[in-house]
């Protein structure tokens, strides 16, 4: 790669300016403030600008070049690379970025950017890559060490060499990478150590659980004594209720009396339920029992008395009947009707024959007749006699009969009589076995006997009533007492509770304090992580680095100290030393800021072949050498020389040393002097 | 830090450290097992390119931390 020519349309203090740049060695001269790093940073400005994609920001350096007139802000490098020319245009006012290739005119800005950056060199070659932080590690060399002590100028270099080692970027330190991560590691901590951050966010959860267990405790607490007082009656509501209540907050002793109370009523209970059943009935029916017997007894000895009469008149009515029998059935005597009717035949035929023969026969009539009018005579006196006797007879048994009737009616009335005690008694009868048999017992005696019984059982009821009635009493007594002291003393034990934060709150708290915990945690171990893949990378890297470096530095070191030091080390640590052409292994520390210079330049023109070992970059040195005695510079300048011939280098310097010591040597140089007025830098050309 | 800035940065410096520790985590990140583990590494890689940074946002520029 070579660069042709900055076309500067305007920067910093540059406006319409062009400067070629030839191949090999290029001395540019200027004193200070002649504009030579501003040259440098127009090179670099124009490749990568001075935007920060990451962000979008710019850095500070594009405020710091822009022109003073406040006109055009840009220019074009032209360079050539991969046989082709190509100019990058970039206005630093728009941020407009532009890639050409000059001899056919094509625009190969997307082919050779990105990210609005140069990282390709050419189209033909697109694995040439020259990232920014490739171009300011290796291209281009600032001076570094002329203002730092001794020491410092070790120091730096020390750094630099183990960051170029270790991580292939002179501006990327591991170890100062790593020891941010320690110190953000360690600021973080651990849970056990409570005086690191993760270790007082472990403490502060500890302490907000127990305090959330506490709070709960006393909210819990708090809502039962509150749900309990709410929830606590001023007096029972019923006697189950202040039993319960005596049960579960009585005293001992109030409970032994309860107990004795319990016993009493039960004792008197199971007496009283010990005596049967009949019992009780036996004293509601004695009353009954006793009419009953009563009216049996009555009714008994009114049968009798009326079976008695039954039996006289009975006897009575007997007597009657067998009179009335003895009475004989007085019937007329029947008429002998064969006579008068004979006697009236006779008396016919006389009169028929008389007339008819011999009037005789009349004679025979009045014979019949006379005997016909005697019979009748005769036939009614007997008649009327009859009649008298059985008048008196019928007269005789119709009296009997009456007498009879009246027997009779009287033993019916007297057996109904006998019939209706009978059943009477039969009722009475019945109702006392009835009533016995309910009370299960025989007789009256045994009734007796169950009705004190039962008179006892109503004593008892009487007394287990009076006993509940007692109890029932003391219950609701005893309970509203004990009721009143409950609500006393969970008022007082309310009023006791400790004053703790709401449990949501220490919730939340502990949620926001276990989610930073959580949250440190994440970030240590992430730390922990990013530290291990570092640290790893880096050793990675300086087993890639270390050897090829030390190797291409070798010659180098023996150029640029002319012999003095023949080889380089590098160890796993990526500290450096020299060996010397006695063996002598020196380390950095002990070598001279002169020497540790030409070590640093050794090693970033190392750096340069290692990132490209197939372009050869050309090489920017910003008063790289202004501490240089005039031995080193010599040296160096020999081995720029040597360089120069397969690489183009672009030498700014204040001084005049080195044209002196080209121009002694017959080094052909490109020269130009930047002066800070209009100079001798061209005029700028079109392109 | 986005991935598009995580990007840019890995592209701008595929030779070092930083472009290389962006790669690997950014592929450790791609492979992890689980979510926890992703989420893990997501935060190392934003840890571990901050800590190369020196805190800075941009590309590690010499000088640059100690001019913070």
């Amino acid at each position: 790669m070579r660069l042709l020519q900055a076309r500067i349309q305007g920067f910093g203090q540059y406006r319409k300016r062009a400067i070629s740049f030839g191949n090999g060695l290029n001395l540019i001269h200027g004193e200070n403030e002649s504009g030579k790093t501003t040259l440098m940073k127009f090179i670099e400005g124009v490749l990568y600008g001075f935007e920060k994609p990451a962000t979008g920001t710019f850095t500070e350096d594009l405020e710091k070049y822009r022109p003073w007139d406040k006109g055009p802000y840009g220019g074009t490098l032209l360079y050539e690379c991969g046989g082709r020319r190509i100019a990058v245009f970039r206005d630093f006012n728009s941020q407009l970025l532009m890639v050409t290739d000059i001899a056919s005119g094509e625009d190969i800005t997307g082919e050779l950017t990105d990210h609005n950056q140069l990282v390709r060199l050419s189209p033909d070659r697109p694995k040439l890559l020259l990232s920014p932080a490739a171009f300011r590690n290796t291209v281009s060399i600032v001076q570094g060490h002329s203002a730092l002590e001794m020491s410092e100028v070790r120091s730096e270099l020390e750094e630099n060499i183990e960051n170029l080692t270790s991580t292939g970027d002179e501006a990327l330190s591991v170890r100062k990478s790593l020891a941010r991560l320690e110190n953000r590691m360690r600021e973080i901590g651990s849970e056990e150590d409570p005086e690191t951050g993760l270790g007082k966010l472990a403490a502060r959860e500890n302490e907000l659980k127990k305090e959330l267990i506490e709070a709960k405790k006393t909210q819990d607490r708090r809502r039962l004594i509150e749900r309990e007082l709410w929830e606590l009656p001023d007096k029972p509501a019923n006697l189950d209720e202040a039993r319960y209540v005596v049960e579960q907050a009585a005293s001992e002793e109030q409970k032994e009396y309860l107990r004795s109370l319990d016993t009493e009523e039960q004792e008197t209970v199971r007496k009283r339920d010990a005596l049967s059943a009949a019992a009780s009935e036996a004293n509601d029916r004695f009353e009954e029992l006793v009419t009953a017997e009563q009216t049996a007894r009555q009714t008994e000895e009114k049968l009798a008395a009326a079976r008695s009469v039954l039996a006289g008149r009975k006897e009575k009515a007997d007597e009657i009947e067998t009179l009335k029998n003895e009475v004989p059935e007085v019937v007329g005597t029947p008429a002998a009707w064969w006579i008068p009717a004979l006697l009236g035949a006779f008396f016919i035929a006389g009169l028929v024959l008389q007339w008819m023969a011999d009037p005789l026969f009349l004679i025979m009539s009045g014979v019949a007749l006379a005997a016909l009018v005697f019979w009748f005579l005769k036939w009614n006196g007997e008649r009327r006699t009859e009649e008298q006797r059985v008048l008196e007879a019928n007269t005789t048994k119709e009296k009997l009969a009456g007498e009879s009737r009246t027997a009779e009616a009287l033993a019916e009335e007297a057996e109904k009589a006998v019939h209706s005690l009978e059943e009477e008694l039969e009722q009475a009868g019945r109702t006392r076995e009835e009533i016995l048999h309910a009370a299960g017992v025989q007789t009256l005696a045994e009734y007796r006997e169950q009705m004190n019984r039962a008179r006892e059982q109503a004593e008892l009821s009487e007394r287990a009533a009076r006993l509940e009635k007692e109890r029932a009493a003391w219950l609701n007594r005893t309970a509203s007492d004990l009721l009143v002291s409950r609500r006393r003393l969970l008022q007082s034990r309310l009023s006791a509770l400790p004053e703790a934060r709401e449990a949501e709150n220490i919730t939340r708290e502990l949620t926001e304090v276990s989610r930073e915990k959580e949250k440190a945690s994440l970030e240590r171990n992430s730390l922990a992580a990013a530290y291990e893949a570092i640290f790893g990378l880096s050793k990675e890297i300086r087993r890639e680095v270390a050897p090829v470096l030390s190797e291409t530095m070798r010659a180098t070191v023996q150029k640029v100290t002319n012999g003095r030091y023949e080889n380089v080390r590098i160890g796993d640590d990526g500290r450096l030393a020299v060996v010397s052409g006695s063996g002598e292994t020196v380390g950095l520390e002990n070598l001279s800021a002169g020497t540790g210079d030409q070590l640093y330049f050794s090693l970033r023109l190392s750096m340069v072949d290692i990132l490209s070992p197939e372009e050869k970059l050309p090489l920017i040195l910003d008063d790289a050498f202004y501490r240089y005695d005039e031995n080193r510079l010599q040296n160096i300048l020999e081995v720029l020389s040597t360089e120069a011939k397969t690489r183009q280098i672009l030498l700014f310097t204040c001084q005049n040393r080195e044209r002196e010591f080209l121009a002694a040597a017959g080094v052909p140089v490109h020269y130009q002097e930047l002066q800070t007025e209009k100079g001798s830098a061209e005029s700028l050309p079109t392109v | 830090m986005t991935k598009k800035q995580l990007d840019y940065l890995k592209e701008t410096n595929r030779d070092n450290l930083l472009g290389r520790y962006i790669s690997r985590l950014q592929e450790q990140i791609e492979n992890a097992a689980g979510e926890e583990e992703k989420q893990l590494l997501e935060e190392a890689l934003q840890n571990g390119v901050k800590a190369l940074l020196g805190g800075a946002d941009g590309v590690g520029t010499k000088g640059k931390e100690e001019s913070q």
